[in-house]
C-alpha cells in the first residue's frame, strides 16, 4: 500500500551545511499491516511523515501509495489524496467546542455526504472506539483519551487506505495510550489499512508487526533495548 | 443587559488528592454588547479557563456565570450545547484537522447547522469581513501567522454570534500584526454588535480593547486606560492610532 524509495529531505543548517532530516528511506507497509518507526526528536520522524502526506516535496526519492506516485501529482490532487485516502492523527485535538461527538467524528463527511448520512456511517465507529454512550456529549465533557478516540474516528471515517499516526499517544497516560493504540490497531487491520506510527515510546511499539528506527534521518533497525543519545551526540 | 456577566467566581483544579490549585478567586466581570475587554496574564494563570468558564464549559466552584442575564448553569445540557454551537465563537490559534481551502475549513463548522450553500455564503461574508477574501482559495501551510488569525476571526464570527471568546490569538505575532488584529476586533465588535473577551499575554495586544483587565493570582483586576494606552505608543506607518481619526476612542468627549 504504501512504498518509499530513497525518499531524502534536507534542510539548510544555517552554515552552509544541510541537515539532513530524511536521508535515503527505502520502506514499504502493506495493506492491514502496521508498521512503527521509533525515534528521538529531531530524528526525522514527522519530517517522513509530511512528505508521505504530500505536505513536503522530497529532494529525491519517490512515495508510492495505492500504485501512485504521490510527489507527481497536482496540487488540487494531493489535497484530495490527502482528504480521501489519508488518515492523519497526532496529537491535536481540533474539535468543535459546540458540537456534539457524533458531529465532530461525521465532519469530514459533510464534505461529501449529507449530515445525517454523515453521522450514520460514522456511528458504528465512535461505537467500535467505545464511544457509544458519549455520540450526544460535547469535547468539554469528554476525557483527553476520548478526545483522541474521535479524532481517530474523524481520521478513519473516509475509509483511507494509510493511517499516519504521529506520536498519537503523546498526551495520554500510559493506560489511555495502550486502549488507543489497542482500538486503532484493531480497527486498521479489520478495514486492511496500512499504518505507519511514529512514536518515542518503546512501549507503542508492542502493537506493531514490524518495528523500525529512525536516526539522524536513516532507517537502522530497531533494537528493543537501544537508548538514543540526543541528536548530535550519537 | 449585559452579554457575559460573571459575579463572584472561584475555580479551582485538584492536584495529586490533597492539593488544589486556586484558578480564579471572585472573579467579576461585566461585557455589553459591542465591547471588548482583553484579560491580560502571563502563562498558566487562568486565562483559557476563564474564558471555559464565560463558555460555560468549565463549571466554577462558586459564583454565577450569566449569558443575557440567565444563569448558564440552570440550562439544561442540550441548551448550553446550542448555545455553544450558535451564540459563542470560539477563536483560537489551532491548526486545523482537516487539509482544506480556508473557504471550506470556515464553513464546515456551519454545514450540519446552515446547510452547504448558507455555509459557504456565511464564510464567504466573514472572510471578507476580516480582509482575508484572497486566503479563500488558500490552504493553511500556505498562509502567513498573521493571515492565519484572520481566518481564525472569520471562523469565529461566522456563526454570527453574540459573544467572542479570543484565546491568545496574538502570541506568534509581531507588534504592529498584533496591533491589526485588535484593532479589527474592536471594530468587527462595534459594527457587528458582539461582545469579545480576549485574553492575551502581552500589553501591546491590549491597546484598542475597551476595556483592560489583568490576571494574576486567580485575581481579576480592571485597569483604567490613560489617554497614552490607547492604541500601540510606538507609530506605524500606515497603522492609525486610536484617537487619531476615530471618534469611538476619543475619551475626551
Amino acid at each position: 500500500m504504501l512504498e518509499l524509495r530513497e525518499l531524502t529531505k534536507h534542510y539548510p543548517a544555517g552554515d552552509g551545511e544541510l541537515l539532513r532530516a530524511v536521508d535515503g528511506v527505502s520502506l514499504k507497509v502493506a495493506a492491514g499491516e502496521l508498521v512503527a518507526l521509533y525515534g528521538p526528536s529531531g530524528s526525522g520522524k514527522t519530517t517522513l511523515l509530511m512528505l508521505i502526506a504530500a505536505l513536503l516535496q522530497p529532494d529525491s526519492g519517490t512515495v508510492i501509495v495505492d500504485g501512485r506516485e504521490i510527489s507527481r501529482l497536482s496540487e488540487d490532487d494531493r489535497a484530495r489524496y490527502r482528504l480521501r485516502e489519508l488518515g492523519y492523527i497526532d496529537q491535536a485535538f481540533d474539535l468543535l467546542p459546540g458540537a456534539t461527538v457524533l458531529q465532530n467524528a461525521a465532519m469530514k463527511l459533510w464534505l461529501t455526504a449529507d449530515a445525517r448520512r454523515a453521522e450514520r456511517i460514522v456511528e458504528p465507529l465512535l461505537v467500535r472506539l467505545g464511544l457509544g454512550e458519549r455520540l450526544a456529549h460535547r469535547p468539554d465533557q469528554l476525557s483527553m483519551g476520548e478526545r483522541q478516540r474521535v479524532m481517530i474516528a474523524r481520521a478513519l471515517s473516509m475509509g483511507p487506505k494509510l493511517v499516519l499516526a504521529d506520536e498519537p499517544t503523546g498526551s495520554l497516560d500510559t493506560r489511555r495510550g495502550h486502549e488507543v493504540l489497542t482500538l486503532l490497531s484493531e480497527i486498521c487491520r479489520e478495514r486492511g489499512a496500512a499504518v505507519l506510527l511514529v512514536t518515542h515510546d518503546p512501549q507503542a511499539t508492542a502493537f506493531a508487526d514490524r518495528v523500525h528506527a529512525l536516526r539522524d534521518g536513516r532507517l537502522v533497525d530497531y533494537e528493543p533495548d537501544q537508548v538514543f543519545a540526543p541528536l548530535g551526540e550519537g | 443587559m449585559s452579554v457575559l456577566s460573571l459575579t463572584g467566581v472561584c475555580l479551582s483544579f485538584p492536584r495529586g488528592r490533597r492539593h488544589v490549585i486556586p484558578v480564579l478567586a471572585s472573579v467579576t466581570l461585566q461585557i455589553d454588547a459591542g465591547e471588548t475587554v482583553s484579560v491580560l496574564a502571563q502563562r498558566a494563570q487562568g486565562k483559557t479557563s476563564l474564558l471555559r468558564v464565560a463558555a460555560g464549559m468549565e463549571r466554577p466552584d462558586r459564583g454565577q456565570v450569566c449569558f443575557e442575564g440567565e444563569d448558564l448553569w440552570g440550562f439544561s445540557e442540550r441548551r448550553r450545547s446550542r448555545l455553544l454551537g450558535d451564540q459563542i465563537g470560539w477563536v483560537r490559534p489551532v491548526v486545523p484537522d482537516l487539509d482544506m481551502p480556508m473557504l471550506t475549513n470556515v464553513a464546515l463548522p456551519l454545514f450540519a447547522t446552515h446547510g452547504k450553500s448558507e455555509a459557504y455564503a456565511r464564510a464567504t461574508g466573514a472572510l471578507e469581513r476580516v480582509g482575508a477574501q484572497e486566503c479563500a482559495q488558500q490552504f493553511w501551510g500556505s498562509l502567513a501567522d498573521w493571515e492565519r488569525a484572520l481566518v481564525a476571526i472569520a471562523q469565529g464570527i461566522a456563526r454570527e454570534p453574540k459573544l467572542l471568546l479570543v484565546d491568545d490569538l496574538t502570541l506568534s505575532l509581531g507588534l504592529g500584526e498584533t496591533e491589526e488584529i485588535t484593532r479589527l476586533l474592536d471594530t468587527l465588535a462595534t459594527e457587528q454588535g458582539f461582545a469579545v473577551l480576549m485574553s492575551v499575554s502581552d500589553a501591546g495586544a491590549t491597546g484598542w480593547s475597551g476595556r483592560v483587565a489583568t490576571l494574576a493570582g486567580g485575581e481579576l483586576l480592571e485597569t483604567p486606560k490613560l489617554p497614552a494606552q490607547q492604541g500601540n505608543i510606538i507609530d506605524f506607518p500606515g497603522v492609525v492610532k486610536p484617537g487619531a481619526n476615530d471618534p469611538r476612542h476619543d475619551i475626551s468627549t
